[in-house]
């Protein structure tokens, strides 16, 4: 049996650019919300705390259809994007939340805990050099922690990567246009198309292989 | 003049303390504060750092740090800090530490010269020994040329010999960037050197205040040297009563006499002191 050619490379290119794109959000989203979470005394701690790691222990198909309720065309905060033609069901959009949404408590939970960890005193002396809390953050604490952030955005990017519950509810499994590696493997089983499931899976295995052996060496030097 | 009028409720390990302190520094002097852990030193620094809140007042010459209305933000005060831990910024180089405060590359080769650090300019913080990481925390805290310098056991993580030294170079820095310096420190010998004047704080109130001779030397009416210690024993002797006293890495022997004896219990803390004439030093 003879293997399409793009229905390898469509799903990959696809997964890589929500993968891609999920990555600026966790540095661009997921660092601030760290950064404020490791604040003991921040109010509405536990709001926050809760919405960010909600994904990491409610079932993903739950958690898509919420999401769905809340971005469709009628919900919450989708009728406001309508306002401006940006809608997120069953579009790229929709890719890039549900792989942002399940990959963010990985991203924030270590990561706030290594800000925690950071001393006291050398965030001190970065006041008392004149400097402001944000600086201090993007230029002593992230660069000085730079390890633990890596691996938070290698950890949060693999699980962006195989994200398949939310994004099955927003992206809608649409052929040629929302299938991303994991639906492809799963369309292309339902198919009976065996060998291009075992080529996808193959791909992906090299993918997250190269993400372990990052993660491996990242842990190994520290 | 500095003028401090602060207090503070506390919640130290021994319950409640009120911290109270009401002071006057003159200008370019170095003042040690002293006195047991828990006494409030460092929440005296944290507060004139303004790392922590309190009520009152701190007017340093002109300026006022904090008042009713007002307290200048930690950013904004000329201070240098200079922590136990050293809090270098360990993603920095010894150079780049320095700029960081103040872009002026001519004050921090300067500072390195005098701390003779030269050589280590370019070496990061974690490849330094303890006694060069202070160096570099004491040059640092220096490079906003601050009116005020404040230390918090800068060397109590440190050998006797890397002490001395250090001590040296903390006064002569002192006196180049003419700051008012406030250190806090155990060491009775540290303070006699450096300071001018020594502040004992206890349970947050200040009960001593004085020169450092007047402060430190523990000898009234003739005696002619005492020494503080804790009694270990009294042990019988045939008709004497022999109480055996630690004072500081020493064991000493005192003959004392059976009412002395019998108002005197284990663990107490005492002072020897004699009036002998002509003490002999070898």
């Amino acid at each position: 049996m003879e293997i399409d050619l793009q229905g390898i490379i469509n799903p990959t290119l696809l997964t890589f650019k929500t993968v891609g794109v999920s990555l600026v959000l966790f540095l661009a989203v997921g660092v601030p919300i760290a950064y404020l979470l490791s604040f003991k005394k921040l109010r509405f701690r536990w709001f926050l705390d809760t919405f960010v790691t909600l994904p990491l222990i409610f079932p993903p198909i739950a958690v898509g259809f919420f999401l769905l309720l809340l971005l469709g065309k009628n919900g919450f905060i989708g009728s406001f994007f309508a306002r401006f033609d940006i809608s997120f069901i069953f579009t790229f959009n929709g890719l890039v939340i549900a792989g942002f949404v399940a990959g963010l408590p990985l991203m924030v939970k270590p990561l706030q805990s290594a800000i925690e960890l950071f001393p006291m005193s050398i965030k001190e002396a970065s006041y008392m050099s004149g400097k402001g809390a944000f600086y201090t953050l993007v230029f002593i604490i992230l660069p000085s922690i730079k390890k633990s952030l890596f691996a938070c955005l290698i950890i949060a990017s693999t699980r962006a990567m195989g994200e398949v519950g939310i994004t099955l509810m927003l992206g809608g499994n649409i052929i040629g246009k929302t299938d991303t590696m994991s639906l492809a493997i799963y369309n292309a089983v339902f198919d009976g198309e065996h060998e291009l499931a075992l080529v996808l899976s193959g791909v992906l295995v090299i993918i997250s292989l190269i993400f372990f052996v990052g993660l491996h060496f990242l842990q190994k030097e520290r | 003049m500095i003028k401090i009028d602060i207090q503070k409720m506390l919640h130290g390990s021994n319950g409640q303390m009120n911290l109270q302190v009401d002071l006057n520094i003159n200008e370019g002097d170095f003042i040690a504060l002293a006195g047991r852990s828990g006494s409030g030193k460092t929440t005296l620094l944290r507060i004139l750092a303004g790392l922590e809140n309190a009520k009152g007042e701190i007017k340093v010459g002109e300026e006022t740090w904090q008042d009713k209305l007002t307290c200048k933000a930690v950013q904004k005060r000329g201070i240098g800090f200079v922590f136990q831990d050293y809090a270098l910024f360990p993603n920095m180089s010894v150079m780049e530490n320095l700029l960081y405060v103040a872009k002026d590359r001519d004050l921090a080769k300067h500072l390195l010269r005098l701390t003779e650090l030269e050589e280590l300019q370019n070496r990061m913080p974690s490849t330094l020994s303890g006694g060069q990481q202070q160096r570099v925390s004491l040059c640092r805290a220096l490079m906003k040329r601050p009116k005020m310098l404040l230390m918090d056991e800068p060397l109590s993580a440190l050998d006797p010999s890397m002490r001395a030294k250090l001590q040296q170079e903390i006064l002569l820095l002192h006196r180049e960037f003419e700051t008012t310096t406030i250190m806090v420190s155990h060491d009775p010998s540290e303070m006699y050197r450096l300071a001018n004047r020594v502040v004992v704080l206890e349970n947050g109130k200040i009960t001593q205040d004085g020169s450092a001779k007047d402060v430190l030397l523990k000898t009234s009416g003739s005696q002619k040297f005492s020494f503080e210690g804790e009694l270990l024993d009294i042990k019988k002797v045939d008709v004497i009563y022999i109480a055996i006293i630690a004072i500081g890495q020493q064991i000493v022997e005192v003959v004392v006499s059976e009412n002395e004896a019998k108002s005197l219990h284990v663990g107490q803390i005492v002072r020897v002191g004699t009036k002998a004439f002509a003490p002999t030093i070898s």
